[in-house]
């Protein structure tokens, strides 16, 4: 997720689902009735997604 | 239907299922006298049953009654339980790739081989192992305390039987299977918690309408985040909480070195992220759906239990087994890493260095027995501070975080560092837990459980990092043999920033 000093497109997706998952408890936009627990499905699977990509596609993994 | 969920059925089934765990640990067991076959499966296992055996012991015995219980009380506020596991599987890769290749070059099977080893440093490696087996034998009283409970409750079975069935059953497979028999077992445990998980919840949301029937049913406060610091303070601590003690929880840490090949570890990781995702999202349903059949005020560990009772009598048996099957699992590696780090750590380390690798297990079988033994006199004393005893396994593992990162990806940690870091870490986790009254208030408090070992945990890790930064760092030889390793693994050059 870090090449050479700098976050890549991993990295830089991995900031997103952090920034996502912090702030998820006083996202205005989420909190739905029929939502939040989606909500969470759709993170950990973005999450998931990074994750294959990271193990199985980065250079130095 | 009553007849599913009759006593004698109910016993019946637990027989049944300690059978199969039984011939399974007869069948898979560590058929030769090494440590590393006995302590970590010989490094052959591959990624599915891995990856069922990592999810397998972090369901311990109290998990569909407490963490279904929690989903019950606080509803989606406690999904930062939720999210940290989806978080926790990237440092699991970014620790265990580096890990796994020491850990066979080296022949670790302990979490202490590596502290020990890599800062040189005894305290690290005697120290925490004495730590980690006084406070896992409680952790192993506290699932046997539940399992005898819930034979009491569902099965007439006196308390006390349920007890001796759980340490004796569980004690004699572990130290009969080895870490090879209790990750095949793990496999059959985690296969029947997931799978009653999945078949509770369509069933009893089905019955209760549906997903939109049940979130229109369900309080505001169980449907929604409330943005005031109370829970965001629960969210942020219990993601910390969660993704902290897996990575460094001695039986859990294990897995990282029973993985048969990186590339086993790469699917290993993908598919423990997968199945802990399917884990909370039966949780967090199970939970909802209790508030709507068993009501407001239930006791939290209850709730699942009243729901079951009430609207799906034919599953109680299951989910009896459930019970039983996640405190064995937890049990099972639990004894076993305890047994590695006393003989392998302890013994080894500090009373006889000679000793051999056959007689290193025999001791580690007896040491089992005492293990079970200790365990059992907790669990039927049942004196009132095992719970807090319990708090400081998660408290006091967490501490292994700072210097576990740093080991791996930061050139300047230091022996003095971590030491310090962590030995002020577990005192201050220790304090907080035992005599909050006594001490000044904290000054990060994310509230509940997690509260004394989140704020041990920055305490240790400013600790280390600052001292690390003045401190002699280790000697650039004998970091050098790690970083080796490291570069042969990967192929180039190792930075670390």
């Amino acid at each position: 997720m870090v090449k050479e000093g700098s976050l890549t497109t991993n990295g830089w997706m991995f900031v997103v689902f952090l920034v996502l998952t912090i702030t998820t408890p006083i996202n205005p936009f989420i909190n739905h009735r029929y939502f939040n627990i989606l909500w969470y499905a759709i993170v950990a699977l973005f999450a998931l997604w990074i994750l294959v990509r990271v193990v199985f596609e980065e250079e130095d993994a | 239907m009553m007849g599913l969920s009759s006593p004698t059925f109910i016993f019946g089934s637990i027989l049944v299922y300690l059978a199969i765990t039984v011939w399974i640990v007869s069948k898979y067991r560590s058929r030769e006298d090494t440590e590393e076959d006995f302590y970590v499966a010989g490094r052959s296992v591959g990624y599915i049953p891995n990856s069922f055996s990592i999810v397998a012991t972090v369901m311990s015995g109290g998990i569909y009654l407490g963490t279904v219980g929690w989903f019950y009380l606080k509803g989606v506020s406690f999904l930062g339980y939720g999210f940290a596991y989806a978080f926790m599987v990237f440092p699991l890769w970014y620790i265990g790739k580096r890990l796994w290749p020491v850990g066979k070059a080296l022949n670790y099977s302990t979490s202490q081989d590596f502290y020990g080893d890599f800062y040189q440093s005894d305290l690290l490696r005697l120290l925490g192992a004495v730590g980690s087996i006084i406070f896992l034998i409680p952790y192993f009283a506290s699932n046997a305390v539940a399992m005898g409970i819930i034979l009491e409750r569902f099965a007439g079975v006196p308390y006390v039987w349920g007890v001796l069935l759980l340490l004796v059953v569980g004690v004699g497979y572990s130290l009969w299977g080895g870490m090879r028999g209790v990750i095949y077992t793990d496999v059959f445990q985690g296969a029947l918690a997931l799978g009653f998980g999945v078949v509770a919840v369509f069933y009893l949301l089905n019955i209760a309408g549906g997903f939109f029937k049940v979130m229109d049913a369900l309080p505001k406060t169980h449907t929604h985040f409330s943005p005031d610091a109370l829970s965001f303070g629960l969210f942020i601590g219990w993601f910390i909480f969660m993704v902290s003690h897996p990575l460094t929880f001695a039986d859990r840490m294990t897995r990282i070195y029973t993985i048969r090949s990186l590339d086993e570890f790469r699917r290993n990781v993908v598919l423990t992220g997968a199945m802990l995702l399917l884990m909370v999202l039966i949780f967090t349903f199970l939970g909802m759906v209790s508030y709507i059949f068993a009501g407001p005020g239930q006791k939290m560990d209850q709730a699942i239990l009243i729901t079951i009772q009430k609207q799906a009598p034919w599953l109680i048996a299951w989910l009896v087994v459930v019970v039983w099957a996640c405190g064995m699992s937890t049990l099972d590696s639990g004894l076993v890493g305890a047994d590695a780090m006393l003989s392998k750590d302890i013994i080894r380390g500090y009373i006889k260095k000679d000793i051999s690798q056959k007689q290193s297990i025999k001791v580690g079988r007896w040491a089992m027995i005492a293990f079970g033994l200790l365990a059992m006199w907790i669990a039927l004393a049942r004196p009132p501070y095992v719970w807090a005893l319990v708090k400081l396994v998660v408290m006091f593992n967490m501490q292994f975080l700072p210097l576990l990162i740093g080991a791996l990806y930061w050139k300047r940690a230091s022996k003095l560092g971590a030491e310090i870091g962590w030995c002020v870490g577990v005192l201050v986790g220790i304090g907080y837990t035992w005599f909050p009254s006594a001490l000044p208030p904290m000054l990060i408090n994310v509230g509940g459980a997690p509260a004394p070992g989140f704020y041990a945990l920055v305490i240790n890790a400013i600790l280390f990092v600052a001292i690390s930064h003045v401190a002699s760092p280790l000697p650039a030889e004998h970091r050098g043999k790690f970083e080796k390793i490291w570069n042969e693994k990967s192929g180039q050059t190792v930075t670390t920033p």
